[in-house]
């Protein structure tokens, strides 16, 4: 016999199992909801176009492309988008959101700009930023780090603050530095919080992808999809949806395992 | 002088908001030396916790000072180890590394550093488990991490704030004498917390007794039951014995006035 995790009163680990069950049905029902109503012509192609029809465009998309890029071109302009902005915000944020948590100063500080943007649509601030650093990349950059940035610093704050008192207090008693609780005892426990900051923030960073790419861009998935919307082509706004929500499930599925192999512990305290 | 010297201490937790300001403790006089068990014991909120962390440097007093060798205690330091009750081992540490930490701190060589965390946790018999993720373990071998861990470093004061508290009767009476064998073999002060008069009796070497609201120190009693338990008595038959329960009773009454019972 193998050793069972004990079920919580919750269920919590019986409903984890049966999830992925129940998410397959529902995603395979959807698709075929989708292709019956579709397939009995009670929604027109133009409003939406069938499975098979956005399966071939997919295809047609990767081979010739839409206005002037392939797909795979598209998909990499945002791609390169979306993540220098992450990195970015996991090098500024992490770091901004630890001092935050250890240090009044720093909160008090950075606390009210924060709190200020981090509501507004980021819609409402581009023009700004069109304003200070043009239409070229960086102001693309800019727009999808600053939705990004807020999440992940959040997040880290509290995640230190949420380290147990005892934890700091046993450390400094074995001799540590400042530096030395900082490393070994703050970023570690902070570490789940931090985890999930970065999957929100991703999640925010797509969000804003498609505001980031409405104005003067030439490429990207965003691009593609209001670009295919003055044509009324609405199989490639489809398509291009299903490209953005795949490559954004995808990355979130891979922090999922990043979580379960970096802070196995999570939960277990 | 004293190792230990608490001289006229009192501490006052200020008033914030709508709370009014607590006297934690007031009026401190206390010497510990060297190589003494000293237990603490008192109803909840008689300031136990504090008397504590004044000497592992956690806080300061707000009147009078506590001096170790003669020089006030300005903060935390490594010759005054502690372990707490919970939440304070590691989880993204294996136990070995969770011992080893206070040693990484003081850049130990990795060699010295190896010896020595097998040299604690074979102490508090955890030698098979050295791999294990803590969160793995029971409550008990938690606690004898949180011990190992503290032992590492060699301090010359091992602090305890109710390290069994919560832990079930019969493991609690193996961490006893286990500390009482750690105690026994390296001659270090221990200070212990503690809610069960019974612990308090018979582990102590002198037992200090306080009253709530202001936090004082009632009486300061010396113990040597846990001598006899040292020299081979049975531990049963030390708490059955008529001292014992004569004196389980006295400090029944000085801290539980009207009702019996445990705190
Ligand atoms: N940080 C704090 N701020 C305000 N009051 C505090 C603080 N810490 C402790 N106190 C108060 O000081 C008094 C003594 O607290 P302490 O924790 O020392 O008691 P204790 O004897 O350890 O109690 P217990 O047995 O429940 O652990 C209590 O009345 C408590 O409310
Ligand atoms: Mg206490």
């Amino acid at each position: 016999m193998t050793g069972q995790p004990v079920k919580d009163p919750l269920f919590r680990h019986y409903l984890a199992r049966k999830t992925l069950l129940i998410s397959l049905v529902t995603s395979l029902l959807l698709v075929v909801l989708w292709w019956l109503v579709t397939a009995m012509g009670w929604v027109k192609p133009l409003f939406l176009p069938s499975p098979g029809q956005v399966l071939s465009k997919l295809g047609e998309l990767f081979s010739t492309g839409f206005a002037n890029a392939t797909l795979w071109e598209h998909a990499r302009a945002s791609l390169f988008r979306v993540f220098s902005a992450f990195a970015l915000a996991c090098l500024t944020a992490i770091p901004l959101g630890i001092f935050m948590g250890i240090h009044d100063l720093a909160k008090g500080i950075l606390d009210p700009v924060i709190e200020f943007y981090r509501p507004l649509p980021p819609l409402a601030y581009l023009p700004l930023i069109i304003i200070w650093l043009g239409i070229g990349e960086t102001a693309k950059v800019v727009l999808i780090y600053l939705a990004v940035f807020a999440p992940v610093c959040l997040s880290t704050r509290a995640g230190v603050r949420s380290v147990a008192r005892e934890k700091i207090l046993a450390a400094a008693t074995l001799g540590a530095s400042r530096a030395q609780i900082i490393r070994h005892i703050v970023i570690p426990g902070a570490l789940p919080e931090i985890l999930t900051g970065l999957r929100v923030g991703i999640g925010f960073g797509w969000t804003t992808l498609v505001a980031a790419e409405m104005v003067a861009a030439t490429s990207g998935l965003g691009f593609m999809v209001l670009n295919a919307k003055d044509f009324l082509a609405t199989d490639v706004v489809l398509t291009g949806i299903l490209v953005i929500g795949g490559i954004a499930y995808g990355f979130d599925m891979f922090m999922r395992l990043l979580e379960r192999w970096l802070v196995p512990w999570k939960g277990q305290e | 002088m004293s190792f230990i010297a608490y001289e006229d201490v009192s501490v006052v937790f200020p008033a914030t908001g709508k709370k009014e300001a607590v006297t934690a403790l007031e009026d401190i006089h206390l010497q510990l030396e060297p190589t003494e068990l000293v237990v603490v014991i008192g109803r909840s909120g008689c300031g136990k916790t504090t008397l504590l962390n004044l000497l592992a440097g956690f806080m300061s007093p707000s009147k009078g000072r506590v001096l170790m060798d003669g020089l006030p205690i300005v903060g935390p330091g490594v010759e005054r180890g502690a372990v707490f009750q919970k939440n304070a081992l590691m989880p993204w540490f294996n136990v070995r590394k969770n011992v080893e930490l206070g040693l990484i701190f003081q850049k130990i060589s990795a060699e010295a550093r190896k010896a020595r965390v097998e040299e604690c946790l074979a102490w508090v018999g955890l030698e098979e488990f050295a791999n294990h993720r803590v969160y793995e373990l029971s409550g008990g071998m938690q606690q004898r991490v949180g011990i190992a861990r503290a032992l590492a470093g060699d301090p010359r004061i091992l602090l305890m704030d109710e390290p069994l508290g919560a832990l079930d009767a019969l493991t609690r009476e193996t961490l006893q004498e286990l500390v009482l064998d750690i105690w026994n073999k390296s001659h270090k002060l221990i200070l212990l917390i503690t809610h069960s008069i019974e612990e308090a009796l018979f582990m102590g070497t002198k037992l200090v007794v306080m009253t709530p609201r202001p936090g004082r120190i009632h009486k300061v009693y010396p113990l040597d039951f846990c001598q006899k338990f040292i020299a081979g008595d049975d531990a049963r038959a030390i708490k059955s014995s008529p001292e014992f329960i004569a004196l389980r009773e006295e400090i029944m009454g000085v801290i539980h006035p009207k009702e019996g019972g445990a705190l």
